[in-house]
């Protein structure tokens, strides 16, 4: 029975690897293998100095409810609707930041994502505790 | 036919059907599995992604397999520890209060944490009776 499953296991790895080779849809191995930085609010200072963009990953009712101040709204969900103002704002000296709720939200990852690959951009990172470390700084917050 | 073999039967037609129906599902779309593996928090991107890949045609050869009674106890052993894994990093998830999509059935299908944990939880249950059933003779 072991040697069977074992025959199992390994049998298992010869589709995958073509699928991890020609599949349409399959994972972008360089990005995979080179993951965008997650950093935390409190470590941000510690990045060598640029000017930041700030890019918003939640639905544009929880940005309008408030945001870090010159943030943009951008989202999956209408992202054609939000890209042209990313491209107007970015500028090549800009460190990219993007954050959603925070905690587990995974917005801030697929956006991340997508602006590397569509922008090829290369200082961009995610703030992994995002909005919900975001929120309490008093007068960072634009309603 | 005895009973016990119906039961055995039974179970490892309904565990094909669902790892079957999983596989396809998440071989739709392995780029999109591998985000909702990485959202997991238990893995980093590049074994998320080689996992997503994987994955798939295991589930989908062990469907297979628990068809076949010469290799329904090894088939049934792999699938008990599969959901195991399932059922451990969904708990693990709902624990940590995340907010994700479990990805059970490919991308775009959200399922609730709990549920989903309730729902691998009963696999477990069924893939275990079914390879003890198997195992003894």
């Amino acid at each position: 029975m072991f040697r069977r499953a074992f025959l199992l296991l390994l049998l298992a790895l010869v589709p995958a690897f073509f699928t991890g080779w020609m599949h349409p849809r399959r994972p972008v191995w360089n990005e995979a293998f080179d993951p965008i930085p997650v950093v935390k609010l409190a470590r941000l200072p510690a990045l060598p100095a640029a000017p930041a963009l700030w890019i918003d990953a939640r639905e544009a009712d929880a940005f309008a409810r408030g945001h870090v101040p010159g943030a943009l709204n951008l989202n999956e969900t209408h992202w054609e609707d939000g890209l042209p103002a990313v491209i107007d704002a970015w500028s090549p000296e800009h460190r990219v930041i993007v954050y959603c709720d925070g905690g587990g939200c995974q917005a801030s990852r697929a956006v991340a994502r997508r602006l590397r690959r569509e922008l090829a951009l290369t200082r961009i990172v995610i703030l992994g505790d995002g909005w919900t470390a975001l929120a309490p700084a008093a007068g960072k917050v634009a309603p | 036919m005895s009973p016990r073999r119906i039961v055995i039967w039974v179970l490892a037609i309904a565990l094909a059907a669902i790892l079957g129906y999983a596989g396809t599902a998440k071989l739709r779309d392995p780029a999109a599995f591998a985000t909702d593996i990485e959202n997991f928090q238990l893995l980093p991107p590049g074994p998320s992604a080689l996992l997503a890949v994987y994955l798939p045609w295991l589930e989908l050869l062990l469907a297979a397999g628990l068809l076949l009674p010469r290799w329904r106890a090894a088939a049934g052993l792999l699938t008990s520890l599969l959901f195991a894994v399932f059922t451990l990093a969904v708990g693990l998830a709902w624990a940590r209060g995340l907010d994700i999509t479990c990805g059970c059935f490919g991308h775009g299908t959200p399922t609730a944490l709990p549920w989903a944990f309730l729902r691998n939880l009963t696999l477990l249950a069924a893939a275990t009776a079914q390879t003890c059933l198997s195992l003894i003779k």
